[in-house]
Formats: structure tokens, C-alpha cells, sequence
């Protein structure tokens, strides 16, 4: 049994420290480094903030360079796929434009909901915000972290917390800002909570990021009944967004509401940052 | 001639895991296959760290697995050091298994296994 137990010892030690004729550390040391770089991270200092964020540009532009391979193949399968489908798609097109043609438009409704989204624009007519156009540098596909990479940064004006837009239609919000590069939060990312309103009735709920494609509303009144087609804007209730950004239509899954968003949070090249005010966001 | 293009070969091929490990680690490829599999996950780099170093620690340094890990973990958006760690616990457990293979006895195979 001893020599069983020095077997043990020995051949961990051996893992750990023979370091071999290639090897220049050995796995202890760089075991030892590896945890001193997770709560060095963790910590607040203006030197390693400004290390962590020139280390992240650099290693972003890399990463950029080093995909561009990829999503030129990814583009062309892409082409490719879109001419061969397209026969089919213009099937369902022609289907879509006859039901299209066929539906009686509710003129009645379509004014109700106008007079509501005209009265969140005149709440929010201080927050028409400059806005800064920025590229997708990298989309990586993560289980639970649902985010971008876009090339604009603290040289842009860009802070930690603004709204990002593609388009008329909320994206996320910036959580991460470097010198030449930020990190968007996605709204269907596991950590993102956005305050929305539904409109006709502007019942107020909390758009929740679940690591899928589309999030899903909670903190719904009691005994509210979510109706499909419904369309969802920012309430900007938190002081974060501006209230009117809209963000997508509801839809009904399992008698569970989720929000069908405007943008495609797997399909964004380009996107705007709202130059908002993020002093509040911040203390917030 | 001969035997110098023999070994440029032989170098080159055996910079490859590396030039994979650190591809994956640096690109925008899903090396979780997150989106292929409703409830199965797996790493990609965790696997080639595993293999290589069980097959050949010389081809995969320590240093190179540390690295590709902090380039992970930026490009992820993860706390840094974090997948470094990851990996290199993997090349240590990798390392281990190679270790006692080597004279391993019964009771040491019956752990591995579960």
C-alpha cells in the first residue's frame, strides 16, 4: 500500500515539475501564474486595467485577422446556400405577398398603436443621442455568453453601459470597453435583464436573456395574458436606456412569453452605439 | 538535402496541434458545438491538450497551452487565467495518467476508469 501511495507522489510530482527536453516551465509554475492572472483580473487597479485593455485590442485584431479566413467560407457556404434555396423562396414569397394582399388591414388599431409609439417618442425627446457606427470584429458562438466584439472604443467616446442599436432596434448594451474595441452584451445572453414596456396597454415586465435566440418576458402583472404580435420597446424605467427603442414581438412558446427580437443577434455586421450619458449607469 | 527536407518535414508536422490549438483558441469557431447538440457540449481544445500530451508532451509545451488559454479567455470573454487554468489542470491530469501507466497497478486502473 506504501509503495503503492509513492507510486502516487511520485508520479505526481513528476506531472507537475518535469518540466522535459522541450519544456521551458514547468506545470506547477504556470499553474501558479494562471491563478495570480485570475485575481490579479478581479482587482481594480489603473495599471493592470490599462494592461488588460491593451492585452484584449491586441488579441481582438488577431483574432479579426485570424477569422476573416473563416467567414469568408462561412459567406460563400452562405451564397451558395441562398442560390440553391432560391426557388423555394420564392414559393413562400409569392405565398406571403398573396396573404399580404388578402389581409384587411385594422386601420383603427395600427392609429392606436401609432398614438402610443408617438407619445413614448415625446418622452423621450431629450435622448435622441449621437450615435457611433461600429463593425462586428468577432461573434463567437458560446453556450451561455452571448456577445460581440465591435471595433470602437474609449477613442470613440464609447463608455461601459450605452445601448447598442442596429438600425432602429435594440442589440445590447456595451460591458466592456477597451482603447480601440468594447464587447457588446446581447440581449439574449444569460446575464442581460432589460426593463421593457408591451405596448398597446404599456404593461410593464423584464426582458430576460436565456442563452437562446430569442429571451423572455417576466415580472408580468398577475394574470396577464401575453398576446402574440404584440410588440415590445424599452421603458426605459431603469435610466439606462432610452425609453421607445423597439426591441421585438412577442410569441408564445409552451405558455411561456418570448420576445421575437427585430435583429438578429446571430446575423449583425454593423451596429450604433447611442452616445448616452452613462454617469447615471454607472452609480447605478 | 535529403535528410535536412526529412527534417523540416518532420518539424512542420509536428507544429501542428500546436498551430490547431492555438487557431481554435484565437478564431471565431465554436469549439463547444453549442449550436450542433441540444444537451451534449464539449471542448475541442481541452481534447487536443489531452491527447497530445498523453501522446507526445514535447509537441504541446506548457507555456504554448497556458498561452492559448488567456488568448481563450480574452476572446471568450471569460475572468483571464481561467481556461488557462482549465488546460492546464487537463496536461497535468494527462501528464499523471502518462506517469503511471508506465507501472500502474490494478486499483490505480479501477480509479482512472470511473
Amino acid at each position: 500500500m506504501s509503495a503503492s501511495r509513492d507510486d502516487f507522489g511520485i508520479a505526481i510530482r513528476s506531472a507537475l515539475l518535469k518540466k522535459g527536453a522541450r519544456q521551458k516551465f514547468s506545470l506547477f509554475f504556470l499553474i501558479v501564474i494562471s491563478t495570480l492572472i485570475f485575481f490579479l483580473d478581479s482587482i481594480k487597479f489603473t495599471a493592470i486595467d490599462i494592461t488588460r485593455s491593451f492585452l484584449r485590442d491586441g488579441i481582438y485584431r488577431a483574432s479579426s485577422i485570424a477569422s476573416s479566413p473563416i467567414r469568408f467560407a462561412k459567406y460563400s457556404g452562405d451564397k451558395i446556400k441562398i442560390h440553391f434555396s432560391i426557388y423555394n423562396e420564392n414559393k413562400i414569397l409569392k405565398e406571403e405577398l398573396d396573404r399580404l394582399k388578402n389581409k384587411d388591414l385594422d386601420f383603427e388599431f395600427l392609429s392606436s398603436k401609432n398614438r402610443n409609439l408617438q407619445k413614448l417618442i415625446e418622452t423621450d425627446a431629450e435622448i435622441v443621442e449621437e450615435t457611433v457606427l461600429a463593425k462586428v470584429l468577432l461573434d463567437k458562438d458560446s453556450p451561455f455568453l452571448k456577445s460581440i466584439i465591435i471595433n470602437k472604443g474609449k477613442n470613440s467616446q464609447i463608455q461601459k453601459g450605452m445601448p447598442v442599436v442596429d438600425g432602429n432596434y435594440l442589440v445590447g448594451k456595451t460591458v466592456e470597453v477597451n482603447y480601440l474595441s468594447s464587447r457588446v452584451l446581447l440581449l439574449n445572453d444569460l446575464n442581460s435583464r432589460i426593463p421593457v414596456t408591451l405596448e398597446p396597454d404599456a404593461t410593464q415586465a423584464i426582458l430576460v436573456g436565456n442563452a437562446e435566440r430569442n429571451p423572455v418576458l417576466e415580472y408580468l402583472p398577475e394574470f396577464f395574458e401575453a398576446e402574440e404580435g404584440k410588440t415590445v420597446f424599452t421603458s426605459g424605467k431603469d435610466g439606462i436606456f432610452p425609453a421607445g427603442i423597439p426591441v421585438g414581438k412577442i410569441f408564445l412558446e409552451e405558455n411561456v412569453a418570448k420576445v421575437k427580437l427585430f435583429s438578429d443577434p446571430n446575423q449583425i455586421s454593423f451596429l450604433n452605439i447611442v452616445l448616452t450619458n452613462t454617469n447615471e449607469v454607472e452609480s447605478f | 538535402m535529403a535528410i535536412l527536407y526529412k527534417n523540416l518535414k518532420l518539424k512542420t508536422l509536428s507544429l501542428g496541434p500546436l498551430i490547431l490549438l492555438y487557431f481554435l483558441s484565437i478564431t471565431e469557431i465554436d469549439t463547444q458545438f453549442s449550436n450542433y447538440f441540444e444537451i451534449l457540449s464539449f471542448n475541442l481544445q481541452l481534447i487536443i491538450v489531452y491527447y497530445w500530451v498523453m501522446k507526445d508532451p514535447s509537441i504541446l509545451g506548457n507555456g504554448h497551452i497556458f498561452f492559448a488559454g488567456i488568448i481563450n479567455d480574452v476572446i471568450m470573454g471569460l475572468p483571464m487565467g481561467l481556461s488557462a487554468l482549465g488546460y492546464l489542470i487537463t496536461a497535468l491530469v494527462a501528464m499523471y495518467i502518462r506517469s503511471v501507466t508506465v507501472k500502474m497497478t490494478f486499483l490505480q486502473t479501477g480509479l482512472l476508469l470511473f
